[in-house]
């Protein structure tokens, strides 16, 4: 049954095309219905979930948004902002290995990853681009969160470890340059962002912790893996914590940091999975 | 310590990447020794039993070692 879902015909005076009936969504209609969300409470932390992304002016700068809601594969592969069943659309594909639950979806750390389909030259750039992800296990090693590196005379990346050896957060978004900030709890929200060829930025909750200058151009050339890293064509540095949100897009600015934080924390605190 | 299924490379290179359901495909890895393990979650061994690849939950569980990591950055 659709949230709040009652007989809405064709002849109605509603005129806003992003509110379906009983005032849902339709973007996040979209993802309950394909991704069979019939949780009442899941279905109310989805929508707002959309509708505080838009109203931050936040979700036009989204290429795949992975809320990691229901309890199985098939309710955590879906594409928020193209709930499509389709490599194109971004839908995750799971190897082996994976633990779903209500709380999120859990890589073992040995052989397991999710193919985003998501190719960083193709659908970012390198002087413009966010990846994010809610981490509720706080572990320390040498675990790519997600990323992808190409191998092509200079090595070009996409990375994203938020806790590696060594008790640090490091990004690189480019073809040189791994900028980290101290951290000894991988839980939280992470961020990731470029809006320029010469900075990066990195966020652990609503914290700047990580602004720093960088020279290159260039980014990897391979799909995005989450849970591993795409290592130039092979999954590596396999991480064993649970994911329970994850993105992919354009840059975002400060402020815009801070309302994605502020989306993503209400997101997990309704779905009592917050940490 | 994480447990696996022991196959023999014929079996990993023809398993790798096939789809046991709509949304969850085969991952093979090499431990320590190179030898190919297949690592399922219970959620997976659900979906495996349902399908024509139901014998692989036959094979006996065996500690996984995995290699060391390669270097970062990578060398080109």
């Amino acid at each position: 049954m659709p949230f709040f879902g009652f007989g809405y015909s064709a002849s109605s005076t509603i005129t806003q095309s992003s509110i379906s009936a009983g005032g849902t969504d339709s973007d996040a209609q979209a993802f309950i219905d394909a991704a069979g969300i019939t949780d009442s409470t899941q279905q109310s932390a989805i929508n707002t979930l959309v509708t505080d992304l838009k109203t931050a002016n936040i979700w036009t700068k989204m290429k795949a948004v992975y809320p990691f809601v229901g309890a199985s594969s098939t309710s955590h592969k879906y594409n928020l902002v193209n709930p499509v069943d389709s490599d194109a659309a971004f839908r995750l594909s799971f190897s082996t290995g994976w633990t779903h639950s209500s709380t999120g979806a859990t890589p073992n750390g040995s052989s397991a990853y999710a193919d985003t389909f998501l190719n960083p030259t193709t659908s970012l750039s390198s002087s413009n681009n966010h990846a994010s992800i809610y981490n509720r296990t706080n572990t320390a090693g040498t675990f790519s969160d997600l990323g992808s590196y190409t191998v092509s005379g200079l090595t070009y990346y996409f990375i994203f470890r938020t806790r590696q050896t060594g008790d640090t957060f490091l990004i690189g978004n480019g073809n040189s340059s791994f900028p980290t900030a101290v951290n000894t709890d991988s839980r939280g929200f992470y961020l990731m962002s470029k809006t320029s060829a010469s900075n990066t930025s990195g966020f652990k909750n609503n914290s700047k912790v990580i602004n720093e200058g960088v020279s290159g151009t260039g980014i990897s050339n391979h799909n995005v893996f989450i849970g591993a890293i795409n290592a130039n064509g092979t999954a590596a540095q396999y991480t064993n914590r649970e994911i329970s949100f994850a993105s992919l897009g354009n840059g975002l600015t400060d402020t815009e940091a801070s309302d994605f934080n502020t989306a993503v924390t209400t997101f997990q605190t309704t779905l009592s999975r917050n940490v | 310590m994480i447990q696996g299924r022991v196959v023999i490379q014929e079996v990993a290179q023809q398993l790798e990447g096939t789809f046991i359901d709509s949304d969850t495909f085969f991952h093979f890895v090499q431990d320590i020794n190179g030898e190919w393990f297949l690592i399922l979650s219970a959620q997976d061994e659900i979906d495996v039993a349902k399908t024509e690849w139901a014998y692989l939950l036959d094979l006996p569980l065996e500690d996984y070692v995995a290699p060391p990591s390669p270097p970062f950055p990578p060398i080109p």
